[in-house]
Order: C-alpha cells, then sequence, then structure tokens
C-alpha cells in the first residue's frame, strides 16, 4: 500500500444556519493519487476543501498532510477554484508564478517552459480578459500545478465549460497531470468526468454529508477517448447514478 | 492628434460658438468692459501684461501640486492604515468626513493665526481637500475585492500582506484614479482659495488685486489660467491612468 499524502479521519463540520454539513468525513489520497469526490451540489463538497485549506477548523476529527496534524492551518495546498480567479491586472506568465511567489522566489523560466508546453506561450503577456473561457481554466490549472505544494485540489474547473471544451481539457489536464503526477483531490457532480480521471472516487451524500462509498477504478493510464464507450466504464456510471439516487440525490447529474 | 482632432472637435466647437456668442453680446448690447469684457479685449489683456502675472502662476502652480502630492499620498497612507487595521477605521471612519465639513472659509483664517501667511497653512488647506477622495476611493478599492480572487488567496495560503500587497491594491487602482482625478481639480481651487487670504504671489492674489480694482478682464484671466491647469494636471493624471492601468476594469464574466 502507498503512503497516503493527505488524510481526513472522522472529520465533523457544522455551521448555525445549515447545521451539520460534514459527518464523520474519513477519506485519504495517496502520493501521486486522483481521486474525485462526487456529490450532488450543496452536499459540502466545498466544505471539506475549505478545512483541508486550513480556511474552516472542524469541530471533530483530524487532518493529516505526510503525517503531520494540519487542522485551521493555511498554505498546505494548490487549489484551483471553480472560477478561474486570475488576477484581472497580471498577465498570463505573473498569474501562473502567483502561487510560487506568495513561498518563494518565482522561476519564470520555468512558467515560460510550460506556458509553450501547454500552447500558451503566445498569450503569456497577454491579460486573463484576452482569453478563452477554457485557456483561462489552463492557466488557473497552470498555476496551481506550479505552486509549491504537493496536493492538488480541484473545485469543479470545468463546470462553467461547455460539454466540448469541458471533455478537451479533462484529456489535456490528464495528459499535464501525468507528466508531474502530483496527488490530486478532485470535486465534480460529473459522475462520467470523475470515472474518467480518478484512480478513485468517493461518493458523497445529500446534505449533511457522508461518505457512501468508495470505489477503486481499474482503468489504466494513460486514458484515451474509447475508454468513455467501453461497458465497464458505462456499467460503472449506472453503478454510480443508482448509489448516488439511493442516497437520496434527486437532482439529474 | 488625428484621433484627439476627431474626438476632441464637438466640444471645440461648442467652445468657439460660446466665445463667438459672447463676443457678439458684448458688441451689440454696449456692455461696458468692466461688467463684463469681450473675449477679446480678455485675450488682448492676457498678451501685453502676462509678465505681471507670470511669477503668480509659477507660486499657485508650486502650491498646487506640492498640496496635491503631499495630500494624495497622505489619504493613501490613511486610508491603508484604516484598511489594515480594522478597529482603527471603526474609529476613525466618522472623522474623515468631519474633516470634510469644517468650512474651509472658517478654517483658513485661523490657520492663518496659528502658521502665519506663510506656504504652510495654505499647504494645510490643499491637503485637506485633496487627501479625501484618495482616502474614500482606496478604502473602496481595497475593500471591494471579488470573491472568489480572496478565496483563492486564502485558500492558497497568503499572509495578510500578501493579500493586501498581490490583490486589494492592484483591485484599489482604478477606483484610486478616480479619486485622484477628483483632487486634482480640488488643488487648484484650493491653492486659489488659500492665496485670497494673504498671499505676496499666486492667482488668487491677482484675481482679488483685479477685481477690487474692477479690472474684469484680469479676473477672467485668472480663471482661465484656472481652469487650464486644472485640465492639465487632470490630463496628467488620465495619460499616467492610462500606463498603469492596462487591464480590462469592468464588464469581466
Amino acid at each position: 500500500m502507498m503512503e497516503a499524502k493527505i488524510r481526513l479521519e472522522h472529520v465533523t463540520k457544522s455551521f448555525k444556519d445549515t447545521g451539520v454539513v460534514l459527518d464523520d468525513i474519513t477519506l485519504h489520497v495517496n502520493d501521486g493519487e486522483f481521486v474525485s469526490i462526487i456529490g450532488p451540489s450543496g452536499s459540502g463538497k466545498s466544505t471539506i476543501f475549505q478545512c483541508i485549506g486550513g480556511l474552516l477548523q472542524p469541530e471533530k476529527g483530524e487532518l493529516f498532510l505526510d503525517h503531520r496534524k494540519i487542522n485551521g492551518e493555511t498554505g498546505n495546498i494548490a487549489y484551483m477554484p471553480q472560477q478561474n480567479s486570475l488576477l484581472p491586472w497580471r498577465t498570463v506568465s505573473d498569474n501562473v508564478l502567483l502561487g510560487q511567489e506568495l513561498f518563494h522566489k518565482p522561476d519564470k523560466q520555468e512558467a515560460q517552459k510550460w506556458l509553450r508546453k501547454i500552447n500558451l506561450s503566445d498569450y503569456q503577456d497577454a491579460y486573463p480578459h484576452q482569453l478563452s473561457g477554457g485557456m483561462k481554466q489552463r492557466v488557473a490549472f497552470l498555476r496551481a500545478l506550479l505552486s509549491p505544494q504537493s496536493v492538488l485540489l480541484l473545485d469543479e474547473p470545468f463546470s462553467a465549460l461547455d460539454e466540448f471544451t469541458r471533455f478537451d481539457m479533462q484529456k489535456w489536464l490528464l495528459s499535464i497531470w501525468e507528466e508531474k503526477q502530483k496527488s490530486v483531490l478532485f470535486i465534480t457532480h460529473n459522475i462520467e468526468e470523475a470515472i474518467f480521471l480518478s484512480d478513485r472516487i468517493y461518493l458523497l451524500s445529500p446534505r449533511p454529508a457522508k461518505i457512501i462509498r468508495e470505489i477503486k477504478l481499474p482503468f489504466r493510464r494513460p486514458r484515451c477517448d474509447q475508454l468513455l464507450m467501453e461497458s465497464e466504464f458505462l456499467a460503472l456510471k449506472r453503478e454510480i447514478y443508482s448509489d448516488l439516487k439511493a442516497g437520496g440525490l434527486h437532482e439529474s447529474v | 492628434m488625428i484621433t484627439i482632432w476627431n474626438k476632441g472637435w464637438k466640444p471645440f466647437l461648442v467652445l468657439l460658438l460660446f466665445f463667438l456668442f459672447w463676443e457678439g453680446i458684448t458688441h451689440f448690447q454696449e456692455i461696458p468692459a468692466w461688467l463684463l469684457p469681450a473675449p477679446s479685449i480678455i485675450f488682448k489683456e492676457a498678451v501685453t501684461s502676462y509678465p505681471l502675472f507670470l511669477p503668480d502662476i509659477g507660486a499657485t502652480l508650486k502650491l498646487a501640486v506640492t498640496g496635491l502630492l503631499l495630500g494624495s499620498a497622505i489619504g493613501f497612507l490613511i486610508a491603508m492604515t484604516l484598511h489594515l487595521i480594522p478597529s482603527l477605521r471603526n474609529a476613525f471612519y466618522p472623522f474623515l468626513i468631519l474633516s470634510q465639513n469644517v468650512p474651509i472659509i472658517v478654517l483658513a483664517p485661523l490657520l492663518v493665526i496659528w502658521f502665519g501667511f506663510g506656504f504652510f497653512p495654505k499647504l494645510i488647506i490643499i491637503i485637506l481637500v485633496c487627501f479625501f477622495p484618495v482616502t474614500i476611493a482606496s478604502l473602496d478599492g481595497f475593500s471591494n475585492v471579488p470573491r472568489e480572487l480572496m478565496h483563492y488567496m486564502r485558500m492558497s495560503g497568503a499572509t495578510r500582506f500578501q493579500t493586501f500587497a498581490k490583490l486589494e491594491l492592484p483591485n484599489a487602482l482604478p477606483p484610486m484614479f478616480s479619486g485622484l482625478k477628483i483632487a486634482v481639480t480640488y488643488s487648484v481651487m484650493g491653492a486659489v482659495i488659500s492665496e485670497w487670504l494673504g498671499a505676496e504671489k499666486g492667482i488668487g492674489v491677482f484675481m482679488t488685486l483685479s477685481s477690487s480694482a474692477f479690472r474684469t478682464d484680469r479676473v477672467f484671466i485668472a480663471i482661465f489660467i484656472i481652469i487650464f491647469f486644472s485640465m492639465l494636471l487632470y490630463s496628467i493624471i488620465v495619460m499616467i491612468e492610462k500606463n498603469v492601468i492596462k487591464w480590462k476594469v469592468k464588464g469581466e464574466e
């Protein structure tokens, strides 16, 4: 068994106005592993991230990074939010370097190298408003990837993109990630996306969020388009869908 | 040049018509020059007697620019302090507004009693009128940071100072320039008003002397000088703004 990079044990969190949001969440991400959390909107997925990010203190339970307790401690993870959150006054290359800048002197050359690699070197001096939605998300992902932390939290990063861009971005994300193999925790409410990208998936119930199932995916990497049509893939998709439904999920996913 | 002309010919035409109308009405109605001199008389007077008021322009400009620079710097420092120390903000914010409620007309003679007729009391008046728009605009810009950007910075482990330097400060630049534009128009006015109290040189002095001698043509010269230099300083600010703010401010997603 591989070493757990990040580990949550019996994490419980509630808010005054909404009651219990996270109910005894235990999960882990191994070193270099891609793990997704699927759950309905409003189930508290983002609350999990805010606990890991150190913005929220859980009432009960503990969070570990490399065996070190990190409850309420910030700066341990690299983050890619749902909205790209690029700083509008920074050029693309300066935005990419922001994550590094918070911790050490930024490496301009590395940023340029990666921007070339993702075919955005023509845009390195452009401002975010000049980019398309997909390009912005690429820059935001690169910013997280080049941050010094070894764990990436991706919070529904493609939910604002159209279907075509979305699939392109998923493949692109995998190709880049396979090169740098950081540990990833990925939030989504798109079942297909989670199966296509992940090594493991946690299914979350509606609020208060509990983990209703953990699924290890048998597919090999690198993953390709055909995977989406394989019967095993489709069977898993159905299974997850019915699990979520049994867990009390009413909205269509 | 061509673009300036393309944009500027309409107001220029209006101005021209206005002066023609003015010229015409003084001729046809035979209005005496001490009541309302024709633009042509004002222009002639300006050309012949400019050595008389050239030193006045220098004195007023020096006062206005020094006051503007100091006032804006102080305004910015006040905004930064109040923003970074919220308890101070609550304690001092009402006094900021109070400072603008004290009538300058009453305050100015007091300042003369305290500090004499020199440069210093006049400077205080200009600072007093210039700092306020900069402070209010900066405070506004510091605190109106888009939520998702703030969330990203906090999740990524930015310190308080980093959040200020990399997010809140650049975010405040556009409103800060709006504040500066207001301050710049106040600064020339402030300088002239402060000179009314008593000074050796200055457009304010030139204006008072001309007015009490019924040299209405010279009063108008003073008015045009004030307008000209206010606009000049204003356009310098606009130029700096264009060089500093290169990103798109509004209409983003």
